[in-house]
């Protein structure tokens, strides 16, 4: 070990004695090299001993799911604990109904049939790299299901008519029922005691073809039959619109002040409102489903008052999640209002304008309400600009003022505001007598 | 090692200085190796030991659970019998190719820390009320070194269906006549030490666990129907 024609006699003991180290140093190493692979060596060991009973334990898993009811394993979800040698195994056991051709658990078409029952046991360890899977199937033999039970299949797609996996459902009725869709988007329940069930949909950030979020259907289950239930989402999109008016009969527009925006498919329809439900120069209108063929939009309501084809609407294809932009430029027809008593302008009258056709979610009448400007115009105060611009429609006006001691009072029905051409005048004269006493301003 | 140092007047007390640290780490090293050899001797000991434990208790659950499973030798019998407990286990089986098997009565129990089994032979009746003789024809040691997988729990456990569903809860022993008749399963767990102790290691016992379910078949889907053994 010491270098060969080294002649220095002082400080040689040192050398040595490092070289020594070192050569220690080295075998250290070495041997722990050598006590690492022991170690593998016993770990590896132990990993094939947990392996081991945890073989034995996914075998016996597997012949207690095959002694269960075929009711229960359907839908089985189940976990099981158990202390081995200080180990906690954990037994997962999964039942779930397959079709005979495709081996893809149960879905959607009728045509598809629950053939037999998968069964799956999972078993894993703390430390195991890969858990212990033993899977099989379970054949019903006849008269394991009552024939007096029907099947229900939940099936979720999107606007464009893909699956849409991953939607919670959820039942209550005669029984009850919990699953979420698969990736071919359908969720099977089977051997369900009939009735009517209500089923829940799960299904975050996402719009139905109502224009709402997902929200509970009604679905029934018949005897021997399976009942589909197709449901639709998909990531809702926006829409913006901006409104003018014509004034007068002249060819000058100007921007129109709008409460709600209606959004029409033959396969939905929705309207949405600013968010106070004021009258505003733009409205947005989200969450909007988006249908794969075009929506028509326009300012109102509901689908009677549709003003056809024309400036006043506009029909666009939205995607999902899509803001569409540039907003929407829509013309609003005009109706201009005058409140008179005798031949003077009423200034501070309440004006309302009822819509005749559409009424709100909960059923009442849409009512919009005007005060009279210093010309008696429909204004949002005494002093304000008037407010031609109304949404398409037939409407029912109404002006009351209070002067003289009495409540004057003057109703017109059927004033058609559907004209893009020619603005819609209406002069409301106050009657010379008031009708009412009182100081409320009543329409 | 020092072998081309010259002989020089001062050289002595160095080289036994070399020579005493070349023996100190030489020692050193030898007993980290004796240490090292030891520890796997000790732990190859221990698994062959822990080897051999597994392989005895899983030969006697395997025969068990095969007995078990052989249990059903007539339809809609109760093959469990009633004064079994949690470390002893009263069944009626049979194996073999005659259209009506002849039962025997087995029962397997453990007294300290052997579990052994004695058979019973058929002296007369028909099924399912046979009768056995008052002595047992033959018995024998299935294990030794046998307990219990924790101290709170015991070896044999008996269940029962309820709503379609094996119970999770096992039945109170011993089993009466009534919770006899509908035991389901059974499920049997223990720990087996090894043979010899070669290696003082409570940690070369093994533990072991199966089940048997004593159906023929699925029980009904009406909720009201008994789920009775061998049905």
């Amino acid at each position: 070990m010491t270098p060969p024609g080294r002649r220095t006699t002082h400080g040689e003991d040192g050398f040595a004695l490092i070289e020594v180290l070192v050569s220690a140093l080295v075998l250290a190493i070495v041997a722990a090299g050598v006590l690492a692979l022991l170690q593998a060596t016993t770990r590896s060991a132990a990993s094939e001993r947990r392996h081991s009973e945890a073989y034995a334990l996914v075998q016996e898993d597997q012949a207690r799911l095959r002694s269960l009811r075929l009711s229960s394993l359907n839908r089985l979800q189940q976990k099981n604990e158990f202390t081995l040698d200080g180990t906690v195994f954990t037994v997962e056991s999964i039942g779930v109904f397959v079709n005979n051709s495709t081996s893809e658990p149960s879905a959607c078409s009728g045509s598809t049939s629950a053939d037999y029952v998968r069964i799956t046991s999972t078993v894993t360890w703390p430390g195991s790299l890969a858990p212990v899977v033993i899977q099989s199937i379970v054949s019903p033999s006849s008269g394991s299901l009552d024939p007096n039970h029907g099947a229900l299949i939940v099936t979720t797609k999107n606007a464009a008519g893909k699956a849409l996996s991953g939607v919670g459902i959820s039942g209550s009725g005669p029984g009850s029922f919990n699953g979420t869709t698969d990736s071919s988007g359908c969720a099977n329940f089977t051997d369900l005691s009939t009735g009517n069930y209500t089923v829940t949909p799960t299904a975050t950030g996402l719009v139905g073809r109502d224009g709402k979020p997902p929200h509970a259907e009604t679905a029934g289950v018949e005897a021997g039959v399976s009942n589909p239930l197709s449901l639709e989402y998909d990531t809702g999109a926006t829409v913006s619109a901006e409104f003018e008016n014509r004034i007068g009969s002249g060819s000058t527009f100007e921007p129109a002040k709008i409460d709600s925006l209606f959004v029409f498919n033959s396969l939905g329809a929705k309207d949405y409102w600013t968010p106070t439900n004021a009258r505003e120069l733009l409205v947005k209108a989200t969450p909007v489903f988006p249908f794969i063929s075009p929506v028509s939009i326009w300012a109102g309501s509901c689908e009677s008052n549709n003003p056809g084809a024309g400036a006043g609407t506009t029909s666009v294809t939205l995607q999902p999640g899509e803001e569409l932009k540039p907003t929407l430029k829509l013309k609003v027809p005009t109706l201009e209002l005058t409140v008179k008593n005798g031949s003077s302008a009423v200034s501070g009258a309440l004006i309302t304008i009822t819509d005749e056709n559409c009424k709100d979610e909960k059923g009442t009448s849409i009512k919009r309400e005007y005060t009279s400007e210093a010309n008696g115009h429909q204004s949002n105060s005494t002093t304000g600009k008037p407010e031609y611009g109304l949404p398409w429609g037939t409407y029912k006006v109404c002006a009351s003022a209070f002067y003289s001691g009495t409540n004057h009072r003057a109703i017109e029905s059927g004033v058609v505001v559907h004209s893009l051409t020619s603005a819609a005048s209406k002069t409301l004269s106050l009657p010379s007598s008031g009708s009412e006493t009182g100081s409320t301003k009543t329409c | 090692m020092l072998s081309r140092l010259r002989p020089l007047g001062d050289e002595r007390g160095t080289t036994l200085i070399e020579m005493l640290v070349a023996l100190m780490s030489g020692m050193v090293i030898l007993a980290a190796l004796t240490a090292l050899i030891l520890t796997t001797l000790h732990g190859s000991a221990r698994v062959s030991a822990r080897v051999h434990a597994t392989q005895r208790a899983r030969i006697v659950l395997t025969r068990l659970m095969e007995e078990l499973h052989s249990s059903c030798i007539a339809p809609e019998i109760a093959p469990i019998q009633e004064k079994s407990t949690g470390t002893s286990l009263r069944f009626i089986h049979q194996t073999g190719s005659a259209v009506q098997p002849t039962p025997v009565l087995s029962v397997v129990s453990l007294s300290e820390t052997t579990l052994s089994q004695s058979d019973y032979q058929q002296t007369g009746g028909t099924a399912p009320s046979w009768t056995f003789s008052e002595e047992p024809s033959s018995t024998r040691t299935l294990l030794t070194s046998v307990s219990p997988t924790s101290p709170s729990t015991s070896i044999f456990s008996y269940y029962t269906y309820t709503n379609g569903t094996i119970s999770s809860t096992p039945q109170s022993t011993p089993l009466e006549s009534t919770a006899a008749a509908l035991t389901v399963e059974v499920r049997a767990a223990l720990t087996a030490a090894p043979e010899s102790t070669p290696v003082k290691d409570a940690g070369a016992s093994a533990s072991v666990r199966n089940s048997a379910t004593l159906r023929l078949t699925p029980p009904s889907f009406n909720e009201g129907s008994p789920s009775r053994p061998c049905q």
